[in-house]
């Protein structure tokens, strides 16, 4: 009896539950005062004129991308915080609303539709991984709604025909910036044939096509292309195999757990080659978890990890520093580069709701025309009608690693 | 001599990825035979088992003591586990016992989130890891450890089941839990035993991975998948039979990746589980009880 | 089963679909919220896959760890055929399922001589296999990076685009899924599978050819995961391999042991659940722990499906059945059941 009570118990609260939750979701023309999932905004409501500022971010916080959406999460929530703390956007406070993806496609349309019709987002900042990010962008192009995503794949800004698409911006640099950075790299120090392995997931295979696009017009052959699982355990068996063809260079393209067991394994099996590695290991887990092994080697990354020894007339120099001690004074763990793509997209954000209010329209035609040169984070951004992610290759920095120090190469 | 000295680096990569399937591969066994449930959640001891070590010995704890630490915190757990979930669903169906055990790794895995956050963390390794060069070939002192302690565990493994009264016991219960408990052998003490040991296991083969490959709240999810094609190709009855097919993995999937592809790997691993199942479904070490057809 | 489900299995009436697909596609006359079509579109497409997953459990006793597999293979053959080929969708969607369906036929055969646990990771390791290859014959998928620009769903000149379109378009193939699987429940490949459940050997003893009731079901459920998975694939425009690991398969089985296996509404609620349960923990996690991310919802959904499963180890609609004949004893059951699972299933999403 007890048992049947109890089913009926839970099962009636999720009813209820759902009830609610799609009431609320029906009443969407009345203003949701009691909007539950808004942060930090409940100190003030919006200020009559206008529609509120709703910020709706949404990223992959748990899953598998988790240790990248994670920072992004944290370093919105910190921005919105001390935003709405100085008084917010023209006297009116940000309202951020969260989601999290769990690195699930659907789940990201569904969050991204709940932001577009329900919280009626005025802007939409996320998509840690490209593949929620090509799922969600169609929808900010229907609902016609600003939408800057923190993935890195080229085809999220970029349409089949090669124009840029409407509502969308993008913060990360292009896989084929670090891949180039990289090709130009190996080029000046004359090593020419080498080995191609990246991780087997889209992050992985995006930069292999972009290698392979453009290796031959830097002069640089591959002797051995291949790829190893994200859940590597043991990769010397591939490496005999790269260990056979005996090339000057072996590039590692990967995140940083399975970079570094690869990266370790090619140590020890005593291969003197220069390793290069992709940006997506540039954070201090990768010291930390690849060891003595994480020596010399070499990757192109954002300017955070190296914006102490940047020269001071750098313009990058002071936003660099100020980011990166806020976000570890609040935190306590150092800043990784993905966060950084959260901060230049808020910042970005905010500097059109300043100019433009909340119209949607508005707020994306003063990031493709007016925003002009914003030096953000990530870099100098430039964005331009043609151009909706709008930095330069030299973003990137050549960095290699000593003694568990980044140290700018060359 | 390239081939020879390739050859067998290979052969040491699959003695460590079949070590390491095997530490896990043997907590399924022990659990499905004394309860008949295929325990879901067996990759997910090792993810706590190395989580914690690693905490502990941030803590400045000694390393042989935060191992020991964290295979007495995980077997604690696995009581935990056993008491509230299996044993109160015990009459439940094969299907449903199969959902619990996954819901257990939902939450186990979205608590790890919530302790130790989403970032790969690393153990150092048990002992000095100098490489040893063999014919070219180079062996590290961990995967030795790796390799070592699952061959201990097989050997007490072997000792326990056959030549102890809590080992006979467990197997009798699985036999025929009615004799069983005539002869004044309690079975629910023995699914509780099981698990207890069975995630002390786990626990064990995460500290052991750790140093290897470092760790993350979502490790075991992969690792428990490989260890269930492992015991079931070697012989899900027995666990000898499980760690033999455990090397047995470890090496296929090492000559694999070494000759071949390693994108392909698993599509070669789970061809040849499909194969075993259709041709040899009691496993290739087991003998036959025709229980399973 | 005991005699009153069969009572409920042999009821040949179908107002109880009628009545419950009335109140269902009557909602956009109250509602006109594209999240809530999104999610009840959402719910369709897994609706969609479990119904023919709780069949193969239900009737044919067998657990696959592998649909997945055939969600994804009616995906991509949509999206290569409409985005490469430029085939017309339904073509597409046609040619995807007879895919499926050979491919499920040539891996029963052997499968289908397995049992219990062997049957499951049979499955398994199918299901990893083909998203393996979905993986690597980048060629022709797209490999890691995904399929893009699949184009919408058109019928007659009118294009699926809209969310309340999609509704409608999800949920005719939920409803006439339930009818065919209905019948066949009804018919003699229906009795045989039962008798399955009963006693296999029993069963096979007075000459029922199980192995070949055994396949028809599961070539059924691979042709409505395979067609929901083209379906999802013209709806999102984008898929990539990731959508069909082998955790998709694990939630599928999830959804069906919620709702209660064999049981065709079971998997309707099943669905839901597991839709309106991550929404629902979106929506009000965050209320109670305004500090944390998605990990607290992880948590609360791994506990939830523990808890249900221990107390309702039939899972939910078998135990509303129970529960309701108690208080109703005189009515017939299947009345009563049919009027309280519309009521259920429409209490969730109707408001």
């Amino acid at each position: 009896m007890k048992k049947v009570f109890l089913s009926l118990f839970v099962l009636m609260t999720m009813i209820f539950l759902a009830a609610c939750s799609s009431s609320d979701n029906s009443s969407e023309t009345k203003e949701t005062s009691t909007e539950p999932a808004k942060e930090d905004a409940a100190t003030a409501e919006p200020s009559g004129d206008g529609e509120p500022i709703k910020l709706v971010g949404i990223f992959s916080s748990s899953g598998g991308a988790a240790a990248l959406g994670e920072p992004e999460l944290e370093t919105i929530k910190m921005l919105v915080e001390e935003k709405n703390a100085a008084g917010g956007i023209n006297g009116q406070q940000i309202e951020l609303i969260t989601y999290d993806d769990k690195s699930d496609q659907n789940q990201a349309i569904l969050a991204m539709k709940k932001a577009l019709t329900q919280d009626e987002a005025t802007v939409v900042i996320g998509g840690t991984i490209s593949g929620n990010a090509l799922a969600m962008l169609p929808l900010a192009e229907q609902y016609e709604t600003p939408y800057i995503s923190l993935a890195a794949s080229k085809q999220v800004y970029v349409d089949e025909s090669g124009k840029a698409r409407k509502w969308v911006f993008k913060m990360p640099q292009d896989d084929q910036l670090a891949v180039e950075r990289i090709l130009q790299y190996l080029k000046e120090k004359n090593l020419t044939k080498v080995a191609w392995l990246n991780v087997a997931n889209s992050y992985g295979t995006g930069g292999h096509d972009e290698f392979k696009k453009y290796a031959p017009e830097y002069g640089i052959e591959a002797v051995i292309e291949d790829e190893f699982e994200a859940t590597v355990k043991d990769a010397k068996p591939l490496l005999t195999r790269v260990k056979k063809e005996n090339p000057d260079a072996i590039i590692v393209w990967g995140t940083v757990q399975e970079s570094a067991v690869v990266i370790k394994n090619i140590r020890e099996l005593a291969l003197e080659m220069p390793i290069l590695a992709s940006h997506g290991i540039a954070t201090e887990q990768f010291i930390e978890v690849a060891g003595d092994a994480a020596n010399d080697v070499i990757l192109p990354t954002g300017k955070l990890l190296v914006a102490d020894s940047l020269e001071d007339s750098n313009p990058q120099k002071e936003v660099l520093l100020s980011y990166s001690k806020q976000y570890t004074d609040k935190y306590n763990k150092p800043a990784s580069t993905f966060g950084t793509y959260a901060a230049d997209g808020f910042n970005i954000a905010v500097k059109a709701i300043e100019a433009k209010g909340t119209d949607r329209a508005a707020i994306r035609d003063f990031i493709e025309n007016e925003l002009g040169e914003y030096i953000g984070v990530t870099g100098i951004f430039n964005i331009t009608p043609d151009n909706h992610m709008g930095l330069a290759p030299d973003s990137f920095e050549m960095v290699r690693i000593q003694s568990g120090e980044w140290v700018l190469e060359n | 001599m390239e081939v020879l000295s390739q050859m067998m680096q290979l052969l040491f990569s699959g003695l460590t990825l079949g070590a390491i399937y095997a530490l896990i591969a043997v907590g399924f066994v022990v659990i499905y035979n004394v309860t008949g449930i295929l325990n879901f959640a067996q990759g997910e001891f090792a993810m706590l088992g190395a989580l914690t070590c690693i905490s502990l010995v941030n803590m400045n704890v000694p390393l042989w003591l935060a191992i020991i630490l964290s295979i007495v915190i995980v077997a604690a757990i696995g009581g935990i586990f056993e008491r509230t979930a299996l044993h109160t669903a015990r009459k439940s169906s094969v299907t449903t016992l199969i959902i619990i055990t996954i819901g257990v790794s939902i939450a186990l895995r979205g608590l790890a989130i919530l302790i130790w956050g989403t970032q790969v963390q690393t153990l150092p390794p048990f002992t000095d890891n100098t490489p040893i060069s063999i014919l070219d070939a180079v062996l590290l002192p961990q995967n030795i450890w790796a390799v070592g302690i699952s061959v201990v565990i097989l050997i007490l493994m072997m000792y326990f089941f056959n030549y102890t009264f809590v080992g006979k016991s467990l197997t009798a219960c699985v036999v025929n839990p009615f004799a069983a408990r005539l002869m004044g052998i309690n079975p629910e003490k023995m699914s509780l035993f099981a698990v207890i040991v069975s995630a002390g296991v786990g626990a064990l083969a995460g500290t052991v991975i750790a140093p290897i490959s470092g760790a993350t709240y979502d490790m075991g999810m992969m690792l428990g998948i490989k260890a269930f094609v492992a015991a079931v190709i070697g012989g899900l009855t027995n666990a000898p039979a499980a760690i033999a097919g455990a090397f047995l993995i470890g090496i296929l999937e090492a000559f694999t990746e070494g000759l071949w592809s390693s994108g392909l790997k698993d599509v070669v691993t789970f061809s040849f589980l499909l194969l075993i199942l259709f041709v040899k479904p009691e496993g290739l070490f087991a003998k036959a009880s025709g229980k399973r057809v | 089963m005991n005699s009153k489900s069969l009572k409920l299995i042999y009821n040949n009436s179908i107002l109880g679909p009628i009545i419950f697909f009335v109140l269902l596609f009557c909602v956009p006359l109250v509602s006109s919220s594209n999240y809530l079509f999104s999610i009840l579109t959402m719910v369709g497409f897994y609706a969609l896959v479990c119904i023919g997953l709780t069949t193969l459990t239900g009737y044919a006793g067998q657990i696959s760890l592998g649909h997945a597999a055939f969600y994804g293979i009616g995906a991509y053959s949509s999206a290569v055929l409409t985005g490469t080929y430029g085939l017309n969708p339904w073509v597409a969607i046609i040619i995807g399922a007879i895919i499926s369906a050979v491919v499920a036929l040539i891996v029963g055969i052997p499968t289908f001589k397995l049992k219990g646990y062997y049957l499951a990771l049979a499955t398994l390791g199918f299901g990893i296999i083909v998203y393996t290859l979905f993986k690597e014959l980048s060629t022709i998928t797209g490999g890691s990076n995904g399929f893009f620009g699949i184009p919408p769903i058109s019928l007659f000149g009118f294009e699926f685009i809209t969310d309340t379109s999609y509704f409608y378009l999800i949920w005719i193939f939920v409803f006439f899924a339930i009818l065919f699987t209905r019948n066949i429940i009804h018919s003699r490949i229906g009795r045989g599978l039962r008798s399955i459940e009963g006693s296999e050997i029993a069963a096979d003893a007075v000459g029922v050819n199980l192995m070949n009731y055994k396949l028809q079901i599961f070539v059924l459920s691979a042709i409505f995961a395979s067609v929901s998975g083209s379906l999802l694939a013209h709806y999102v425009s984008f898929i990539n391999p990731d959508l069909f690991v082998a955790n998709t398969s694990i939630f599928f089985l999830i959804m069906v042991i919620m709702g209660g296996k064999g049981n065709i509404w079971g998997s309707i609620v099943g669905a839901a659940m597991y839709v309106l349960l991550d929404e629902i923990l979106k929506h009000y996690v965050p209320m109670l722990l305004p500090n944390v991310g998605g990990q607290f919802e992880i948590v609360f959904f791994g506990i939830l499906l523990v808890l249900t499963l221990i107390y309702m180890p039939d899972g939910l609609v078998p135990r509303f059945e129970k529960l309701i004949s108690k208080f109703k004893k005189k009515t017939p059951t299947n009345g009563a059941l049919q009027s309280t699972i519309s009521a259920n299933a429409t209490g969730g999403d109707n408001k």
